[in-house]
């Protein structure tokens, strides 16, 4: 809304308050998810494999998807906290390549169950975990074993899985590289229907043996990983809310409780350079001001 | 620097001349008319705060709810209550109640202030001593203006001495949640998890190597607890006969200040990608 300066008629105020308040137009914007980015942490993967049919595997440092033996990587992004009316104008998911195993073609489905990531490191599932067998170890299981049951239908909880047509397919080339699939249907649909169920990564080639790409998993953190390793989710929408909720997190910053006001400082501008915290806080009884108190 | 916060805390009230003025026995015995008395002074108060806040460019208010003297979130200590034969159901209500025009004052100002809450929000039991606050912390959830951040302050960050230990503060405060069901969905949108940090909690010497925190586990500590929080850490500064100083580098040796300045500078890569 624009600013409004002081008038001495306030009818012609009221005018242009009014002719302001109609002028919110959705604009658009555009978000990064990714574990370390912007404070968020809300990333979830795991991989479910045929050969451990009843294990899960949601806490190893890379994911993976094979052809041979069969295995799948899945991964969702929650606390996405979009405002209500945004509108999915593109989303694009991007993970790093850790290792390939002879050119595979990936595909990613969007997903129609609400996998669990676990806390196992390949070894027997314990209850609500996800396995190759069951969306819900001992709860739900699968569609089909896999999670490869399809629908062309955008419809969660059914009996379907995974979403056919898959949202987007890439041929990996090289180890050590970022892939990107668009997902923009998946998660348009998602969004609109207020599920945060992410996607399953699965090999398509038939004819070569043993195709895998293994991606770096939320759970990297060797050698101070750096953010970019991660799954990254990042989303462009138009709203007409956003300016009216809270705003997205720009992540961690470094405070000193107590200090003294950076005015202290005026006469070592050197000093104040080199202070080491992104801000201060001090009490306001230093500004005359005492609160629960008359 | 560019997030800068104004401090306030919980007096209880006098306008006696005379007053002892020592937090530690402050109103110490005075009765609290508060909840149902005299909440309008505290609601033009912190309006005022929030104006400064404004004003003066900071991101928001810090408030610390730790009580120093009389408690005021302590029913049995609530002479207005007990005058007007309140239950404690109903004194919860009206404490509920008083929250929401006390974030409501503020938001009136400044709605899309940050509010950062310590020693902390939701995650812990506070017993029979603090009964009041999850009320209190209710009603600020409940009318705070859909642009306002919350944050949670974790003072347990202390306590904490790996990145597991942060990550586990972490998610436990974000699994903690207000008394009101019909608050959780409102309440994950608009809170964000912070971390306290504190050099000197095991007391303090100008030579590092005396120190129970060295310099390099200093710059750790902070990048771990960077690393984890979704806002703000802040690091607590005193507790000790003679603290080192920020400020002026007395009694701080240039290894915290070169250590604190690289945990700070990986940060700011991590937060814009570069890192």
């Amino acid at each position: 809304m624009q600013q409004l300066e002081w008038n001495p008629l306030p009818g012609l105020a009221l005018v242009i308050l009014v002719i302001g308040h109609g002028a919110i137009h959705a604009g658009t914007y555009t978000r990064t998810f990714q574990n370390g980015f912007g404070g968020y942490h809300g990333t979830r993967d795991a991989t479910i494999s045929r050969n451990h049919a009843d294990y899960n595997n949601g806490m190893q440092d890379s994911f993976i998807t094979r052809n041979s033996p069969d295995q799948v990587a899945l991964v969702k992004f929650v606390g996405l906290d979009l405002p209500a009316d945004a509108k999915i104008v593109s989303a694009k998911l991007t993970l790093t390549v850790r290792e390939i195993g002879n050119l595979p073609t990936i595909s990613a489905y969007g997903l129609l169950k609400d996998f669990t990531e676990g806390t196992k490191n390949d070894q027997p599932a314990a209850d609500g975990e996800t396995t190759w067998n069951a969306v819900r170890h001992g709860q739900q299981s699968w569609g089909m074993p896999g999670g490869s049951d399809s629908s062309q239908e955008f419809t969660y909880n059914g009996h379907a899985d995974r979403h056919l047509p898959a949202d987007d397919q890439i041929t990996i080339k090289t180890g050590a590289s970022h892939c990107t699939w668009d997902v923009t249907a998946s998660l348009a649909s998602q969004v609109r229907q207020g599920k945060e169920y992410g996607w399953a990564l699965a090999v398509v080639d038939t004819k070569k043996m043993d195709a895998f790409v293994v991606f770096f998993s939320r759970q990297w953190l060797r050698d101070d990983a750096p953010v970019s390793m991660f799954p990254k989710l990042t989303v462009t929408f138009e709203s007409k809310l956003t300016d009216l909720s809270v705003a997205p997190s720009t992540g961690a910053k470094l405070i000193l409780y107590s200090g003294r006001h950076p005015s202290d400082l005026r006469g070592d501008p050197e000093r104040l350079e080199q202070f080491p915290f992104d801000g201060i806080s001090f009490r306001a009884s230093t500004a005359g001001l005492q609160i629960f108190q008359p | 620097m560019t997030d800068h916060f104004l401090e306030f805390t919980t007096y209880p009230g006098t306008v006696e001349q005379d007053a002892n003025t020592n937090w530690q026995e402050r109103a110490k015995d005075r009765a609290v008319y508060l909840w149902f008395s005299d909440f309008d002074i505290v609601l033009y108060n912190v309006t005022v705060m929030a104006q400064v806040a404004k004003q003066a460019g900071m991101v928001g208010l810090l408030f610390d709810w730790e009580t120093y003297g009389r408690n005021i979130f302590r029913y049995e200590n609530q002479a207005d209550a007990r005058e007007q034969q309140k239950t404690l159901e109903q004194t919860k209500q009206q404490v509920r109640k008083q929250g929401e025009r006390f974030v409501q004052a503020i938001n009136a100002v400044y709605p899309n202030v940050t509010l950062m809450v310590v020693p902390r929000l939701y995650r812990g039991l506070y017993g029979s001593h603090y009964e009041l606050i999850n009320p209190f912390l209710d009603g600020i959830v409940a009318a705070a203006d859909p642009r306002m951040r919350i944050v949670d302050g974790n003072e347990d960050g202390y306590y904490a001495s790996t990145i597991d230990d942060f990550r586990r503060l972490h998610d436990g405060t974000r699994a903690a949640m207000p008394s009101d069901p019909d608050l959780h969905d409102k309440y994950r949108q608009q809170m964000a998890v912070g971390l306290r940090v504190w050099l000197e909690r095991n007391g303090w010497s100008d030579q590092p190597e005396r120190n129970n925190i060295s310099p390099a586990r200093w710059e750790v500590l902070l990048e771990d607890a960077l690393r984890t929080a979704d806002s703000y850490v802040w690091v607590y500064h005193g507790g000790s006969v003679a603290p080192g100083d920020w400020w002026t580098g007395k009694r701080m040796p240039q290894a915290y200040l070169d250590g604190t300045r690289r945990a700070r500078d990986l940060a700011r890569r991590r937060r814009t990608g570069q890192h």
